[in-house]
């Protein structure tokens, strides 16, 4: 059966190139570095960090010195949020969205529990954060703004530049999660006035167990995890060189063009789910607007998890945002803050694209989804 | 009559703790549909809550003689419903009547713990079929403990639990005589949420020839993110 996996905001599939230039490091390459210098293994290891170090730094026009190397993209969002409300001495108050992923909001419960005071902002029907509010309260002293460039679930691109002029004016600390915006939506940390930002390796198929964060030049945050001074003492592990050197290569043959071809393939599943399948709306904005790979619709009367099986039976996979589906048994809380609506949360579909997909796996995919949707609203007591 | 067509699907099928004959059942469901004037029928669970069936039988001489439902809702909604009404289909009313969640579970060779849920569903809206039939037969007296038990199946749409559970739901008075009811609801009519439990509620006590009112409390139960 032909596979059209279309779940690349869950992971993707690593790239060939990229598993190559790790191989050496699986293998007889297997040293991890110590200081500025060091045996051979400990040289070769420091060497293959700083190169990947560069290419992650000039992807974002960062210095080298402001890229640390973590192990997930949720260790990211948490040495820097946690690793700044440790060093607020007034102004424990941060704030986020009600629609960030849960390393953020985990986090802020985390720090609720130890006396830390959040707010969750309010966001619009197309998922963009209310700013004024976020200045509203900035203005009123907060210490952190931790918060994302492009929505995990439905896509939305917020305002980050805004964001960064509220950072400034207020002198708050902004913390993006640019896990699904890296290497999506440009970003130039030069011209954005954003303090700490996570990058992902897994979700621009490079492999998995490796993070970034950005970490700007004189930016202080307090280490959550203790145990060395490797990575700037912020995530002091023994590092996966091959990941790191994965990391360096995934993000060094990106091509900018198989973006501009994944925008078309969207705006064409979104055209073709919308006007081929009944009762099924868009969940986010259209156009730049949105992260140029991600659909979610919700088709009514059916359940998410029904339809990702049966898709699943058919081949293709996708995600859901329905209760039924997650570990917790919630609906999607992301699509419950635009559309306020269980329905909406539980018959919600997101299709992630990646430069493996094709004009046919679109269109497949339509046929697939408008099928298994057909057959589930024919046993629907709705 | 809603058409039983079977799902077409791939024999590549790979397994994600679901049991072969939950995924067999989930595939091709068996009797579903719906039975146009049935002796009895009920709706159990919510959309909101992401779960609900709708059951409906043909009772001739205490005797199951039909049974169909139509299902919103996941993999194990769809199997359990599907399952049960091929055990329940042509047994007697007092066979039934013993029938329990677990032996759902059973017979599907076990279900995911997270998934019990929907075998708990499909159990009583069986259960609430039967004690529908039993009032409508005149066997059994409309009383304030089977209203209970009728209502039993109404999902709280803010937890997934059941309503009167928590309490959420209550009855608050009875008439026997003139066969009227008042419930309260524990929340607010402006709530999508707790207008559902009105509505599933309603849906529960159908057919019984009631009047049933409602009070709300007004109490605004949302916020599971405090804002401070």
């Amino acid at each position: 059966m032909r596979i059209i996996y279309m779940d690349n905001q869950k992971t993707t599939k690593i790239d060939e190139k990229v598993l190559e230039a790790m191989m050496p490091y699986l293998k007889e390459k297997y040293g991890i570095p110590m200081g500025e210098f060091g045996h051979r293994f400990e040289e070769e290891a420091l060497e293959a960090i700083e190169v990947a170090r560069e290419l992650l730094a000039k992807s974002i026009n960062a210095n080298p010195e402001e890229i640390v190397f973590t192990f997930s993209d949720i260790d990211s969002d948490n040495i820097a949020i946690k690793g700044k409300a440790l060093t607020l001495k007034d102004r424990k108050v941060i704030i986020a969205s009600k629609i960030e992923r849960k390393s953020i909001l985990d986090s802020l419960k985390f720090l609720g529990d130890l006396g830390y005071k959040y707010k969750l902002v309010e966001v619009d029907e197309e998922g963009f954060i209310k700013l004024e509010e976020i200045d509203h309260i900035a203005a009123k002293g907060a210490g952190l703004i931790a918060t994302h460039v492009g929505n995990h679930e439905i896509g939305t691109i917020q305002d980050v530049r805004a964001l960064g002029d509220i950072s400034e004016d207020r002198n708050v600390h902004l913390h993006l999660d640019a896990s699904h915006a890296f290497l999506k939506v440009p970003i130039d940390v030069e011209k954005l006035k954003v303090d700490t930002m996570t990058l992902s390796s897994h979700l621009i198929h490079g492999p998995k167990g490796i993070s970034a964060l950005f970490v700007r030049e004189g930016v202080k945050l307090k280490p959550i995890i203790t145990g060395g001074l490797r990575e700037k003492g912020l995530s002091p592990g023994e590092p996966s060189v091959a990941n790191i050197v994965g990391f360096g290569k995934a993000v060094e043959i990106w091509d900018w063009n198989d973006v501009r071809k994944i925008r078309k393939l969207r705006d064409l599943l979104i055209e073709k789910l919308l006007s081929e399948i009944p009762e099924t709306y868009l969940n986010g904005p259209r156009g730049d607007k949105r992260l140029p790979n991600n659909v979610n619709v919700s088709f009514m009367k059916v359940e998410g998890e029904s339809i990702l099986l049966q898709a699943d039976a058919r081949g293709l996979i996708v995600s859901t945002g329905s209760a039924c589906y997650s570990q917790e048994l919630e609906p999607s809380y992301v699509i419950m803050a635009i559309r306020g609506k269980y329905e909406f949360a539980h018959g919600s579909i997101r299709l992630s694209l990646s430069r493996y997909n094709t004009e046919k796996d679109v269109l497949d995919a339509v046929s697939i989804l408008k099928e298994v949707v057909e057959n589930l609203r024919k046993i629907s007591p709705l | 009559m809603v058409p039983a067509k079977q799902f077409e699907v791939s024999d590549e099928w790979k397994k994600i703790g679901y049991t072969k004959l939950v995924l067999d059942h989930f595939r091709n469901p068996r009797n579903v549909g719906v039975i146009e004037n049935p002796t009895v029928s009920v709706r159990v669970g919510s959309v909101a809550c992401g779960d609900m069936i709708k059951m409906y039988m043909t009772i001739e001489d205490d005797i199951i003689k039909d049974v169909k439902y139509q299902s919103y809702g996941c993999a194990a909604n769809i199997a359990t419903a599907s399952i049960t009404s091929e055990i329940i289909k042509g047994k007697h009313v007092d066979e039934v009547k013993n029938f329990k969640f677990e032996d759902i579970v059973r017979a599907l060779g076990g279900l995911p713990r997270t998934k019990y849920h929907c075998a708990v569903l499909t159990d009583q809206a069986v259960k609430a079929c039967i004690a529908k039939y039993e009032v409508i037969k005149g066997r059994r007296k409309l009383t304030e403990g089977l209203i209970r038990i009728l209502l039993s199946g109404v999902i709280d749409p803010m937890t997934g639990d059941g309503a009167m559970n928590e309490n959420v739901l209550r009855i608050v008075k009875f008439d026997e005589k003139r066969r009227e009811l008042i419930l309260e609801i524990d929340g607010s009519p402006e709530e999508d949420a707790d207008r559902d439990i009105e509505e599933q509620a309603r849906e529960a006590l159908n057919g019984l020839d009631l009047s049933i009112r409602f009070k709300y409390t007004g109490r605004k139960r949302r916020g599971e993110f405090k804002i401070e």
